[in-house]
């Protein structure tokens, strides 16, 4: 059997008063990168939504900083991961632990051994980023997309493909240890 | 758990058995003890039970060293004095242990017997334990690897300690000590004749303390004796005791002394089995048991001696010896020559070893999780279920089959319940959440930190943290639905009863399906008629027990997910009313219509849409389908236009139903905005509204409100029914204006607009609303009726957000447009108090009023109100914060207030004047006048109305007067220094009378011409030491002051010393009273200035110059009087200086002596030279120069105009002015 590698299989963008914003989802990838097994949508914002618990329980004593490191695990290949931004956005990173073919066997390990929390950092500074270079577009209006503020009406996500390409981008290009995307 | 016999899941507690007092009927031991009864020695006595208060009391003590139902973790203060917890057996006087050795085979003379007769002597010689797969009789001979019973036998039946009570009166002695010393040897030799090496103790419960009856002493030492039991641990004398603390202390004591024994019983046995393993099983495999090939290999031995070790540790609470060897029984059993791999998966053994297997595996993480091991228990759970795996893909049936599922369920189940009992403090569910404070322990609640062990390592895989139970239950439940759905994958042919089936296809079925611990494929599938597995109830089961799980701990969503989950497939399964029952509750309260999770929510609605129609019930199915109708009309409808039509095909014939919703708990397909379009209003006013209907389906359906209300906080309401009415002109922008159509009636507004969204998918209607009372009126709710077929749907709005339109139809240069609202709360008004419309005008008012000015105003009312007034007005004047003269009304009634006058009533348009006098201050100060006026409406007295105008004054002074002081020659003689009377009156002035001159010039800082009628100087007190008397110079004619104007008067003053000691100077404070009228016709005002001091020095020499006009034309006389009043001899210099405007006779220089109080007058001739002889316009002018010089002093004395004709400018330049 192949070694495994942990790969994001999810990347969840959640608006202040926890209403989807956006959510990405990175398929199962084979030995040559190409995927071979798209995931469920459904079980996937089902994921998102139940993390939200745990944004909340853990919210009042939170206190400083950003990162809200495992949320939770749901079964062994798949860990949820959290950030919160200070305009209470929040940012999840749903990982499969063997989401795509190890292409080192030092790679190979990591399914083993496990994830550091720093590990997800990288990509939850490049979401954040990117969601700050969203916000800077001037067509962008938060408050658009805020249930409680907007005017407009139907689907409050997030549409801008350059934002939704950045996201993708993250998705595929993280893997465990790297510094920066 | 549940599905492993209960003793090898059970926990092992030291058996401790109590005789003596009494039977518990609540606790009868749960192993299968009744299904052998190959009974052992025999424990009779005859002592009769202990009875009474005491022996309840103690056995109640015994019974809370019961540690059956304790959370499996170590307690948290485990000191080297904790007592170990026991299973406690209460049992009568009577008890049968089990046989330690199996009964020899009975020597019949079968053919089998007698042929292997050698060997049945063998045997009978090495008699093996009854549960030995050595034992004929054993369940498990010849190769069978373990048994439950082997634990049933010492959880239950074989006690590591056996304690006998028995009472001991102080009565009578011999007979029952003998009877108790038979009893206790009795049980003894039983106790031994059994083989166990259970540790035996007797407790003697007195009736009598020793001190009190010291032939207790004898008698306990008697039976000691007799039965040589160990005084310290053997034999317990229990004194009477009172208090249940006392009697807890005796148990207390008598366990931690027994402790040891038990713990070294359990060892003993340890010991035992630790030696048969080492001595091998080369033993047992010579040893010629029926057919050698079929007995229990090696390694199984190992296993049964690891996890005999293991049990017995689990004894002494040794949890991490206990774990070393489970695991190691678990190696053996996996290891290439184990049970495992060796048996044929096809054997019931090989079942029975991975049964065995599965129940070690629970025990190494029981173990782990009482040592607080959470991830090393994760990391157990997870290889041993890669383990099994990996077995049952290589030599089982495969990992396919729904018997994997079950396993995989049971395994992930088993996990949550070892959590739960383990009761891990960072896993508890917190009931109390405003006590986690800390970060950790919040974090705490979701899943445990590593241990010491793992956390040193920065990385860990994340499912190795130890989650709740309710992620493993959530596990447990998705491996069901997977066993569930390959169940439902069985072929038909396989769910016939083997009975009823060819034999080759049974067969088939034995090499296909797995069914280890899962009944067969006959009976698993759900829809054959010998199912014996409800796969929904158990899913249901696990994900209800999840989902308590997880809210306990506060994650609502999990929950709800787990429930919706379990609906949809209740709802696969065609069990309606159960996912119904599941679904409403999540429907209810879950976040995801709030929060906009609408691909989850959706599913939820269809679910319970379908349903409810399923069910019949109507209310859930109409509030659902009216929900899904705003997020996806077109799954909501199914193919109808709109809601009648679906409603009357899917309920043929219903009754009237009534749907009352709420925007807080459903969504509507139509929504409501409403707008003021104004921020206040006054009362009374009319403001605009605009109510917007906006339907949010898709273009082809249809829908239609019958009725909407508007409630308003203040309990005023509008209605707006429904009207049909085709002639409507349909505005483009969907505006309908209704204010023609507006009848207001006492708080209600009733309405009629066409409420239909058919055309239009937008509608807002206009309409005017006025309010009567004050304050702020907020919008609270507005209700929407829908009918449609039977249904009526209510549903209301209250949540401002919803109710709030930010945009409002605005009538621009003739089109209607639509604009944003410059302010957000638009459904909340401000209603202003109605305003007054009296107006107040005041008239005579000038541009500029003066200081000490009287003022008279008009004050003119004007009753703009529709109805006749009654009015009182007060006026008030005040500057710089003070208040000054109250101002008066002409003809104000005594008794009206002070600056009030009562005006009267005031017909509806009608006006009165009122004259208002005001005195100016006398300082020039910003004043304020303010006129209120009260009134009331005839027809409301009730209501006060008020309306004030406020006038600011400037006042400014009218004008400012400057002052020239000199002294003037005083004609008389003076008095003589030797004439002096001493008879005159005392207050007869004898100083020396001086004369002086005050020039007043007023200029003037109006801004128009004012009139001066008189100028007055006036004293303002009392002059000490002299008398003085004032008289004008000329007489002062009324006279015009001209625009920046000057004017001015002098007055005389003669002022005399009352004493001619006296030498101070007199001094004088004066005040110029100026009489002047703003023109001819108002009334004269006096304005009072105030002189600067006057001083008079009344001892300081001075000289006088006066001229007297000669007949001779240039020719003038000019007179120098030298005043001398001090009482000194003054000589002085005098010189006349050479002046080229004239020539003069008299002493250029003289010198002149001035004897005291007296004056010289000397005279000068002058002569003007030519061009000075002829007078101009003024008057000839020449500036004759005369120094007087005090010789003494060496002090130039000024020259002062003595009289008219004679002027001295500032400098001191003294001018003659001729005609």
């Amino acid at each position: 059997m192949e070694s495994r590698s942990p790969s994001i299989a999810c990347i969840g963008i959640i608006g202040r008063h926890n209403n989807p914003l956006h959510i990405s989802l990175l398929p199962v990838t084979g030995q040559d990168g190409q995927p071979n097994q798209e995931r469920n949508r459904l079980e996937y914002t089902f994921m998102l939504n139940s993390s939200l618990d745990i944004f909340e329980a853990r919210m009042p004593s939170k206190t400083v900083g950003h990162d809200f490191g495992l949320l939770h695990a749901l079964d062994e290949p798949i860990a949820l991961y959290g950030w919160l931004t200070n305009t209470g956005v929040k940012l999840i990173i749903v990982v499969d632990m063997g989401g795509r073919t190890a292409q080192t066997a030092e790679a190979g390990k990591t399914a083993i051994l496990g994830l550091r929390t720093s590990d997800l950092t990288p990509a939850f500074q490049a979401l954040q980023t990117a969601y700050i270079r969203l916000l800077r577009n001037p067509f962008y209006v938060p408050d658009d997309h805020d249930p409680r503020t907007t005017k407009l009406r139907g689907s409050l996500e997030i549409t801008s493909s350059r934002f939704i390409k950045e996201v993708e981008r993250i998705g595929r290009t993280w893997y465990p240890g790297i510094t920066a995307i | 758990m549940e599905a492993y016999p209960a003793e090898y899941s059970a926990h092992e507690l030291p058996l401790v058995i109590l005789s003596g007092l009494g039977t518990r009927p609540d606790i009868v031991p749960t192993g299968g003890q009744s299904r052998r009864q190959e009974s052992g020695a025999r424990i009779s006595t005859s002592s009769k039970e202990c009875s009474g208060d005491r022996a309840r009391l103690l056995l109640e003590q015994l019974l809370k060293q019961d540690g059956s139902s304790e959370a499996w973790s170590s307690p948290p203060s485990s000191g080297p004095q904790t007592l170990l917890p026991y299973r406690i057996r209460t049992i009568g006087r009577n008890y049968t242990l089990p046989a330690r050795k199996a009964a020899p085979l009975p020597q019949s003379p079968s053919a089998d017997g007698f042929q292997n007769q050698q060997a049945g002597q063998f045997r009978s010689t090495e008699l093996h334990s009854p549960l030995s797969p050595l034992s004929p009789g054993s369940p498990i001979y010849p190769d069978g690897v373990f048994t439950p019973l082997w634990l049933a036998k010492h959880q239950w039946q074989v006690p590591a300690a056996f304690i006998a009570f028995f009472e001991l009166s102080s009565g009578d002695d011999t007979a029952q000590n003998e009877q108790l010393q038979i009893d206790i040897n009795a049980i003894r030799t039983a106790l031994s004749r059994s083989g166990f090496k259970t540790k035996f103790a007797a407790v003697l419960l007195s009736d009598k303390s020793i001190l009190r009856t010291p032939e207790l002493e004898d008698r306990l030492s008697a039976i000691r004796r007799a039965t040589t039991l160990d005084p310290k641990s053997g034999l317990f004398f229990m004194p009477p005791m009172s208090s249940q603390a006392e009697i807890a202390t005796f148990v207390q004591s008598m366990l931690t002394t027994l402790q040891p024994l038990i713990v070294d019983y359990y060892r003993d046995l340890t010991k035992h089995s630790r030696r048969k393993k080492t001595r091998g099983g080369s033993g047992f495999l010579t040893s010629p048991v029926d057919g050698g090939a079929h007995a229990l290999s090696t390694p199984g031995w190992n296993v049964r001696y690891d996890f005999k070790q293991g049990v017995y540790a689990e004894f002494r609470q040794e949890m991490d010896v206990a774990e070393r060897h489970y695991s190691a029984a678990i190696d053996e059993l996996f290891s290439s020559d184990g049970i495992l791999e060796a048996t044929p998966s096809w054997s019931p053994r090989w079942n029975e070893a991975r049964l065995l297997c599965d129940v070690v595996a629970l025990r190494v993480v029981r173990c782990q999780l009482w040592m607080s091991s959470t991830t090393g228990a994760t990391l157990s759970w997870v290889n041993y279920r890669a383990r099994v795996r990996d077995l049952v893909d290589r030599r089982g049936k495969g990992t396919q089959t729904y018997a994997w599922d079950a396993w995989e369920s049971r395994w992930a189940e088993i996990m949550a319940q070892l959590i739960r009992r383990a009761a891990i403090p960072a896993l508890q569910a917190s009931d109390a959440n405003a006590a986690d404070e800390s970060v950790e322990l919040a974090r705490f609640g979701t899943y445990a930190m590593p241990e010491r062990a793992y956390a040193a390592s920065e990385r860990i895989p994340p499912f190795y943290l130890l989650h709740h139970p309710g992620y493993w239950l959530r596990m447990a439940v998705e491996s069901t639905r997977a066993r569930r759905e390959k169940a439902m994958n069985i072929p038909d042919e396989d769910c016939i009863p083997p009975g009823q089936s060819p034999a080759s296809s049974v067969a088939h079925r034995a090499t296909t399906y797995d069914t280890y611990l899962v009944p067969a494929p006959h009976e698993e599938h759900p829809h054959a008629k010998s199912n014996s597995f409800d796969h929904l109830a158990e899913t249901e089961r696990l994900a209800s027990a999840a989902s308590k799980e997880f809210a306990g701990r506060g994650q609502m969503r999990a929950s709800e997910l787990l429930k919706l989950q379990l609906a949809q497939l209740q709802e696969s399964a065609k069990m309606f009313e159960q996912a119904l029952a599941v679904a409403l509750p999540v429907w209810e309260e879950c976040t995801w219509r709030e929060d906009g999770w609408d691909s989850l929510f959706v599913p939820l609605l269809t679910l319970v849409q379908r349903c409810a129609a399923k069910c019949g019930n109507a209310h859930a199915h109409i509030s659902a389908t009216w929900e899904l109708m705003k997020l996806r009309p077109d799954v909501a409808l199914n193919g109808s236009t709109d809601l009648p039509s679906l409603l009357a095909l899917t309920w043929p014939d219903h009754e009237e139903v009534h749907v009352q919703m709420h925007d807080r708990q459903r969504h509507s397909p139509i929504d409501v905005q409403f707008a003021f379009r104004d921020k206040g209003t006054n009362a009374g006013d009319h403001v605009e509204c605009q109510l917007s209907l906006i339907s949010r389906l898709a273009p082809y359906c249809k829908v239609a409100a019958h009725r909407m209300e508007i409630s308003m906080s203040n309990g005023e309401t509008v209605t707006i029914d429904h009207e049909d009415s085709e002639s409507q002109e349909q505005q483009d922008n969907g505006l309908v204006d209704l204010s023609a159509k507006t009848k207001s009636t006492d708080g209600k507004l009733m309405l009629h607009a066409d409420l239909n969204l058919e055309r239009s998918h937008e509608r807002t209607y206009s309409f005017p609303f006025s309010f009567r009372e004050t304050g702020e009126v907020l919008v609270q709710s507005i209700t929407i009726w829908v009918k449609a077929d039977f249904a009526s749907i209510e549903h209301k709005f209250s949540e401002p957000q919803n109710i709030q339109a930010s945009l409002a139809y605005i009538r621009h240069a003739g089109r209607i447009e639509q604009r944003e609202l410059p302010f957000t709360s638009t459904a909340t008004i401000i209603v202003r108090p109605k305003p007054p419309k009296m107006q107040i005008l005041l008239r005579g008012l000038h541009d500029q009023h003066y200081t000490n000015e009287h003022l008279s105003l008009d004050v003119e009312l004007v009753n703009e109100e529709e109805e006749a007034v009654q009015v009182t007005a007060v006026a008030s004047f005040s500057g710089e914060g003070l208040d000054l003269a109250i101002p008066s009304w002409t003809g104000a009634s005594e008794d009206s207030p002070e600056g009030g006058i009562d005006v009267g009533r005031i017909n509806a348009g009608a006006k009165q004047v009122a004259n208002l006098l005001v005195v100016a201050a006398s300082g020039p100060i910003p004043c304020v006048l303010t006129i209120e006026i009260k009134y009331t409406l005839l027809s409301d007295p009730q209501t006060p109305l008020k309306k004030t105008l406020t006038t600011d004054l400037e006042l400014t002074a009218p004008f400012e007067a400057t002052f020239n002081f000199a002294p003037l020659l005083y004609i008389e003689k003076w008095p003589s220094f030797f004439d002096m009377s001493p008879t005159s009156a005392a207050d007869e002035p004898e100083g020396i009378p001086q004369k002086w001159r005050l020039g007043t010039m007023l200029h003037s800082l109006a801004a128009r011409d004012l009139t001066i009628e008189t100028i007055e100087l006036r004293e303002t007190s009392e002059v000490v030491g002299a008398t003085y008397s004032l008289s004008q110079s000329r007489e002062f004619a009324s006279q015009t002051l001209k625009l920046q104007g000057t004017t001015g008067t002098e007055f005389d003053l003669l002022s005399r010393k009352l004493s001619f000691d006296d030498r101070r100077p007199t001094h004088l404070e004066l005040l110029l009273d100026i009489g002047w009228r703003r023109d001819a016709e108002s009334t004269l005002v006096t304005t009072t200035l105030p002189v600067p001091k006057l001083i008079l020095p009344s001892s300081e020499p001075r000289v006088l110059c006066t001229v007297s006009p000669d007949a001779h034309v240039g020719h003038v006389t000019v007179r120098y009087h030298l005043e001398n009043p001090s009482s000194h001899f003054l000589t002085f210099g005098v010189t006349m200086e050479a002046n080229d405007d004239f020539a003069f006779g008299g002493a250029k220089f003289r010198s002149l002596s001035v004897a005291p109080l007296s004056r010289v007058e000397f005279v000068y001739q002058l002569l003007m030279h030519g061009s000075k002889t002829q007078a101009g316009s003024d008057g000839v002018q020449i500036s004759p120069v005369l120094q007087v010089v005090d010789s003494y002093y060496n002090k130039a004395l000024r020259v002062h105009s003595g009289g008219n004709g004679v002027n001295v400018d500032d400098k001191g330049r003294l001018t003659i002015v001729l005609p």
